[in-house]
């Protein structure tokens, strides 16, 4: 009875750590744009499902996105003083 | 109960500060404990988001959390996406977080540490930040459009057009000021000179690995390349101890101007994936780490601060820039207390990212009260050295000499007890040659934060790791600056020029971009260049002229949303951005007018030019010379007009407003604002 108690807490802790880690790691994915293209894809495949004009073809590959992105991101001010 | 918890916690909040407010005022006999400050300034910024922001979102914007935001309405995945509000929280504070509140407060050091700790905390709380968060709020209210177009659908097509060259000016002096720091800061230091080096391999490294080994791995590349740099720091000790790798290392001034010059041009001309991103990425994280390690080191060690409240300085007579404590404290910090650049950012990214309205009072207030605290702790990190050391890094060798010998003298004779060994052992100490006449605030503020992190980890024995650790700090982030703010600028040109001959205006047509680039670092240039020629150091006329054109580019923005604010027809509330407005028109009128005609050479451009003519005039400059005062004669006239056309501009901008608001309060014209249709948001049901 003991050692299933720890047993239990046991598991409890592991899977609280794993639960925190995937989030403080899906949070610096986040933060770092890692998963902007995944995101973008989802949506632009979303508005292609439901018959968006845009069609098939407008869904940028990786290479494109990113290329766009960060051409986007450095015509602006975006870096301050 | 929940209710009086709350009551009794703010209640202990507000003691709180009054305990801290009260120590520093009473604290005169024995150095201040730093604490004090960060308790007295968190208690502040404490009470002013839970209160004040409160009142500015409720009454003023009405914020509603149920309008559908542009990130909602026009969610393309690319530049319009809702984002969780603390990451969008990081990235805004990462984009309004420069060198400026480091290096601002650093300088302003000179008068006290009272006088800049106030003004940040005074400033950020009713200007900065509520700058930062009206332009927010208006930008989300017009699908994330920018101060310009803000200006000029709400106020006129004029103020449109001055905004957009005040902003172009303003990148202009910033950058050459910027780039002027990092000048000071790495000139015959081969160590820094070595650190610096390596981060443009390391960043193209980065580059190459996301764009051809591992896309999109950011992450991945990132933690490479932060390995790579702090291995860099650490070699860049065995460089300088080396004689051959050392001299290959050591440059003057000059050349390194030059080389950031060309860096400039490449980074502004080169793929961006291939530099500029990878070295963005470097920074942020070095910038958001460092800046977290620099509060808990102060929390740790709790230093005393060695700096008077007020110096004998505050008459004007300062060392690192002259002028008196109103207005030159209060241009010399500009971020970190108010940044009119931040609207840029505010009217930029930021509002088309945001998934609820009520989130841009945490992103547009809160961040900007971050920013002042950094602030705070470059004032703290500047104040714990002894204050003659203080003086005799950031002061030019025109004002106290060039020797230790001379400067141990002529700051002792000011009333800062300085002996010359003490700033050779220090330079010893940290693997420099020397630390004096380090202008620029960056070596001041990299040997307190070496201080305070070595009296955290590792002892004297890691000063000299520590402090290039810091000037790495500092320099990547300024590079930053520089790169991306040259590359807009070119933008800019180039979107102007289109409007003449249309291929000009192509972002990917190599002939325009290499000429728009050329033209642009060629501008920036030229600035650093006097700075690095200038005896006086420089920063004593770009810091002020920087300050100025921030500031009135914040007037620009609270000008605009003063209009708004009436247009909305809460005109009793436009003292919440009229009052900050008017307190900078003040501040900054007075120093442009300073700048330019005061009798004192070492404030007035004017009279520094009319100086060096009687001099030339009278054959007092050996022939030798005659050349380079004739240079300082034209860059201080250069200087003057410079000053005058941008309070030119805002003087239009405020007169154009002054009109408008003129004709919708008198009822001669009809209040039409330019507000995006009310849509209701798909998340308003949830609450």
């Amino acid at each position: 009875m003991e050692n299933d108690k720890r047993e239990m807490t046991g598991r409890n802790l592991v899977s609280a750590i794993r639960h925190l880690s995937s989030r403080v790691w899906g949070f610096l994915r986040e933060a770092s744009g890692e998963t902007a293209y995944e995101r973008y894809a989802k949506k632009a495949r979303g508005s292609c499902a439901s018959g968006s004009p845009d069609g098939k073809d407008s869904v940028l590959s990786p290479d494109e996105f990113h290329r766009q992105q960060l051409e986007e991101k450095y015509s602006k001010p975006n870096r301050c003083c | 109960m929940r209710k009086l918890l709350t009551v009794i916690l703010w209640v202990v909040i507000a003691l709180g500060g009054a305990a801290a407010l009260g120590a520093i005022a009473l604290e005169r006999d024995e150095p201040l404990n730093a604490t004090w400050l960060v308790v007295a300034a968190v208690c502040c910024y404490l009470i002013a988001y839970r209160f004040y922001s409160a009142f500015i979102a409720a009454r003023l914007m009405a914020l509603d959390e149920n309008r559908a935001t542009p990130a909602e309405r026009l969610d393309n995945g690319r530049d319009f996406v809702p984002t969780n509000k603390w990451v969008l929280m990081g990235h805004h504070f990462a984009s309004i977080a420069g060198p400026g509140p480091l290096v601002g407060p650093t300088l302003a050091a000179q008068f006290g540490y009272l006088p800049g700790t106030l003004w940040l905390v005074v400033g950020a709380v009713l200007g900065g930040a509520v700058q930062d968060f009206v332009v927010l709020f208006g930008s989300i209210r017009r699908n994330g459009k920018s101060l310009t177009q803000m200006a000029r659908e709400e106020v006129s097509r004029t103020t449109g057009l001055v905004a957009l060259f005040a902003i172009l000016s303003i990148l202009v002096i910033l950058l050459a000021v910027v780039a002027l720091v990092v000048t000071n800061a790495l000139k015959e230091s081969a160590w820094a000179t070595f650190t610096i080096a390596a981060t443009m391999p390391v960043a193209m490294l980065m580059g190459l690995y996301l764009r051809f080994w591992r896309p999109g791995r950011i992450l991945e590349a990132t933690a490479l390349g932060l390995g790579l740099v702090v291995l860099a720091v650490v070699s860049g000790q065995w460089v300088a101890e080396s004689p051959a790798w050392a001299a290959a290392f050591t440059w003057p001034a000059m050349t390194l101007a030059l080389l950031i010059i060309v860096y400039g041009f490449a980074a502004s001309a080169l793929p961006v994936w291939l530099l500029l991103a990878p070295r963005d990425y470097l920074s942020t994280f070095i910038k958001l780490a460092v800046t977290f390690a620099l509060a808990a080191g102060i929390l740790f060690t709790r230093p005393d601060i060695q700096m008077p409240a007020l110096t004998r300085f505050v008459d004007g007579t300062g060392p690192i820039f002259a002028g008196t404590v109103f207005p030159f404290c209060f241009i010399t910090i500009a971020c970190g207390a108010v940044s009119g650049f931040h609207s840029l950012i505010s009217s930029g990214t930021t509002p088309k990212m945001i998934t609820r309205e009520g989130h841009a009072r945490m992103i547009g207030y809160g961040s900007m009260l971050l920013e002042s605290l950094v602030g705070v702790m470059a004032m703290i990190a500047a104040c714990v050295l002894q204050p003659g050391v203080y003086f005799a890094i950031n002061s030019p060798a025109g004002i106290v000499g060039a020797t230790t010998g001379e400067a141990a003298a002529t700051i002792s004779a000011w009333g800062f007890p300085l002996e010359a060994g003490t700033m050779n052992e220090l330079a010893r100490s940290v693997g420099e040659q020397t630390l004096l006449n380090r202008t620029g605030g960056a070596p001041a503020l990299a040997v307190g934060m070496a201080h305070i992190f070595s009296n955290t980890l590792g002892g004297a024995r890691l000063l000299g790791i520590w402090y290039h650790f810091a000037i790495m700090f500092e320099v990547v982030f300024i590079l930053t600056v520089l790169d991306t703010g040259t590359r807009v600028a070119r933008f800019m040109l180039q979107d102007f020029l289109g409007h003449v001959w249309k291929p000009l205006g192509r972002t990917s047509w190599y002939p325009s971009v290499l000429a728009t680039s050329a033209l642009v670092v060629g501008a920036w240039g030229y600035f650093l260049y006097q700075g690095v020629k200038d005896p006086l150091g420089g920063i004593n006329s770009l810091w002020p002229l920087f300050g100025i054109s921030n500031q009135l580019l914040a007037t620009v923005a609270l000008i605009v949303m003063t209009t708004i604010i009436i247009k909305m027809g809460k005109r009793r509330l436009a003292w919440v951005t009229l009052a900050p407005a008017a307190w900078l028109v003040s501040v900054t009128m007075t120093a442009s007018w300073q700048k330019i005609f005061h009798s004192n050479p070492r404030i007035g451009f004017l009279s520094q030019a009319r100086e060096l003519s009687e001099r030339l005039a009278t054959g007092a400059v050996p022939a030798e010379q005659v050349g380079e005062v004739e240079r300082l004669i034209f860059n201080n006239q250069l200087d003057a007009v410079v000053t005058a056309a941008l309070a030119s501009m805002v003087l239009i901008v405020i007169l154009a407003a002054a009109w408008e608001w003129y004709g919708i309060l008198s009822g001669r014209k009809e209040a039409v604002l330019h507000e995006t249709p009310y849509v209701v948001s798909q998340w308003a049901e949830a609450d």
